[in-house]
């Protein structure tokens, strides 16, 4: 009997000591520091680069730069953290807290606040008008060189007429 | 192709990695070769480069932990002649090239005519415009129902 | 001649972990034949390699399987490694012995239970997986994942372990040794795990040779080929010697797998003595891969081999990862003919099956 029942004592122990498992949703859990959760981002320090976009190994991000939003498919993403690695400004960050289930895929949008919206429309239009500018001073230096040359190249001219004359 | 080592990683590492070209036809003879040298097939895989197939059959030696891989560069058309009759565990990887790329391999042992994965494009691994050319010997697709395997001589 | 019919196996059956099909050709009880027939969970991942650069594309070969998702991720990024001749610094290579080792230690104890389970042994099976727990606990502290941890990078890691983290992980690795050790005796002694285990599915070594079989399979026959020994990584400083059995029947093969567990458990207290206290996580990586190499690595179900081939371009032009148990199924084959028709659940676990990874 003894070479049956060799598991028996474990048994036993297993029988009166308390459960192993977590009385999960009662108790919540407690996820260490480092856990690959989910995607968070700092919108408004967001500057539409799209190398997050990019870089993601199954797609699930949009960017629109005009309209300053930020779109992730929380259900299509894998949480491998490569966008967090590649953001130039750091915007992204991977946190704990897994994704709950829910009934249907959904996209989640963020979108910047109005202020930071107003700012970048500012600087856009700023750096169109300075783009114009100096385009029109290249514009204006380009065609002074130009009758610079031409009116060289008339003195030259003339100057070969009259020695021509001369001789 | 001229021989291949890769030496700074082998330097680290017990054990060659060596590639030799061989041609098409001496494929047979070199694996009868390996098989008498105690060498254990470790894989078989291809690839569509350069407009070619680049094939690579790999050995490996247990005791020495050295790697051999032969190098066979094949035209669309070309046929190769299973290597099953000398490694029977061959038959898996010829299938599986032959599916994926359209690789016409004859007289391989157990032949699943395609249907190993059941994929419905046929040679998804190749460019679209390569993947109608016609072969040698065009290879006949079993009924939708069952591989066509060895087990008709149930009886 | 007795009467032959044919019995399908799978694909869905309550003691196998992954779709599966065998045909079974039985004569009177006992099995003649077995033709395998997968294809059940084929995704076609290789031919995703030329559609993201190398660095994307390390991401999709981590989740081709979730028990060996590290090995392939380490497969791979020595096979990119291979090619553009980039020297992984001293501490990172430590690292990655360590993770691997845990990922190793993971797997068998989760085969431990499913081999248990496979023949009514249910308390062994939540024993089993009750201190398989336990590492994965310690993996999600150091990496964030517990099955995909997305921790290397070409070049080396991406995370480091602190020095509390390493005292954690060593004083829970001496608890785990110590339960696993009682478990693993109370398993291999009991007289009704021997009868079921002893004799069945033997397999010589001359036949584990010519079927090709690789891995813990090969090695419960007496073929000592374990791809640590190459001494990739940082394994040639750690003095491993791999752990070999005689018999080449399916308790042997369970004795192999246990006596990895123990011996990984060394390796990684080795690990974290050579390790250097501190030192460069990652080398820079500049340029795309041109060229082609052949990484092999040992997974804990055997011999994997990783073959990348790049021309210049930041996209690969070919991936190709031939699994072990790609190689094991013929062995399967073997081992099943002259089986008794009740024993076909615990020779299928025997070895080890990972169908995901076979058929990626």
């Amino acid at each position: 009997m003894s070479r049956v029942m060799k598991f028996a004592p474990v048994i036993l122990k297993n029988l009166f000591s308390k459960p192993v498992t977590r009385r999960y949703p009662a108790v919540p859990i407690q996820y260490p520091e480092g856990d690959r959760g989910h995607i968070e981002i700092q919108i408004d320090r967001c500057i539409s680069c799209g190398m997050c976009v990019r870089s993601c190994p199954t797609g699930t991000l949009s960017v629109d730069r005009m309209k300053g939003t930020w779109t992730i498919n929380r259900f299509d993403c894998v949480q491998c953290g490569y966008c967090v690695l590649k953001c130039p400004v750091k915007c992204l960050s991977i946190v704990p807290g897994y994704q709950e289930p829910e009934r249907e895929k959904a996209s989640q949008t963020y979108q910047k606040s109005p202020e930071v919206l107003r700012a970048e429309a500012e600087k856009r239009a700023k750096q169109a008008a300075l783009a114009k500018e100096m385009a029109a001073k290249k514009a204006a230096a380009l065609k002074a060189k130009k009758e610079a040359e031409a009116a060289a190249a008339a003195g030259a001219a003339a100057q070969a007429v009259q020695s021509a004359d001369k001789n | 192709m001229p021989e291949e080592t890769n030496e700074k990683k082998a330097v680290r590492q017990t054990g060659s990695n060596t590639i030799v070209p061989v041609k098409a036809d001496e494929l047979v003879e070199k694996a009868v070769e390996m098989k008498k040298k105690g060498l254990r097939l470790s894989q078989a895989c291809c690839s569509w480069v350069n407009n070619q197939y680049e094939i690579s059959y790999s050995f490996a030696d247990d005791q020495t932990l050295d790697y051999i891989t032969l190098r066979i560069l094949a035209e669309r058309t070309a046929t190769i002649s299973s290597i099953s009759e000398i490694y029977p565990y061959a038959a898996f990887y010829e299938n599986e090239m032959e599916e994926l790329f359209g690789l016409n391999i004859r007289y391989i042992d157990l032949d699943y005519h395609n249907r190993l994965y059941r994929i419905k494009t046929k040679a998804p691994f190749l460019p679209e415009d390569q993947r109608e050319v016609a072969t040698d010997e065009t290879k006949k697709i079993s009924a939708p129902d069952a591989p066509e395997t060895q087990k008709e001589d149930a009886n | 001649m007795g009467k032959r019919s044919v019995i399908p196996f799978g694909p869905q059956h309550p003691v196998l972990p992954e779709p599966i099909h065998l045909d079974l050709v039985v004569e009177d009880e006992k099995i003649v034949e077995a033709i395998p027939n997968i294809g059940f969970i084929h995704r076609g991942l290789e031919g995703l390699a030329p559609d993201r650069d190398f660095q994307k594309y390390l991401y999709v070969v981590e989740r081709t399987c979730g028990i060996c998702s590290f090995g392939h991720g380490l497969g791979y990024v020595e096979s990119i490694e291979g090619i553009m001749n980039v020297e992984v610094p001293e501490r990172a290579r430590y690292l990655r012995v360590v993770w691997a080792e845990m990922a190793r230690m993971t797997s068998h104890l989760m085969w431990l239970g499913f081999t248990a389970d496979a023949f009514g042994f249910e308390s062994l099976f939540y024993e089993a997986w009750r201190i398989r727990e336990k590492v994965l606990d310690l993996m999600e502290m150091t990496t964030g994942g517990r099955l995909i941890y997305s921790v290397l990078k070409v070049g080396g890691v991406l995370k480091d372990i602190t020095p509390d983290m390493q005292k954690k992980i060593l004083d829970d690795l001496n608890e785990i040794e110590k339960e696993t050790r009682e478990m693993t005796k109370t398993f291999l002694d009991d007289y009704s795990v021997q009868t079921r285990l002893k004799g069945v599915g033997v397999l010589t070594k001359q036949q584990a040779h010519d079927v090709g079989a690789c891995g813990p399979m090969a090695r419960a026959s007496g073929i000592a080929c374990d791809m640590r020994m190459r001494g990739y990584e940082a394994y040639s400083d750690l003095g491993f010697e791999p752990v070999v059995a005689q018999d080449g029947d399916s308790y042997a093969r369970c004795e192999v797998r246990i006596n990895e567990i123990f011996a990984s458990i060394e390796l990684v207290r080795r690990a974290f003595e050579h390790m250097p206290k501190e030192g460069d996580l990652s080398a820079t990586v500049k340029g795309n891969p041109n060229g082609e190499y052949f990484a092999r690595i040992e997974q804990p179900r055997g011999e994997a081999i990783f073959y990348s081939e790049g021309h210049g371009k930041p996209n690969l032009d070919r991936f190709r990862l031939r699994t072990p148990t790609f190689a094991n199924l013929q062995a399967l084959c073997e081992t099943l003919k002259g089986a008794e028709y009740a024993d076909v659940p615990i020779l299928i676990l025997t070895i080890d099956p990972c169908i995901s990874c076979t058929e990626r």
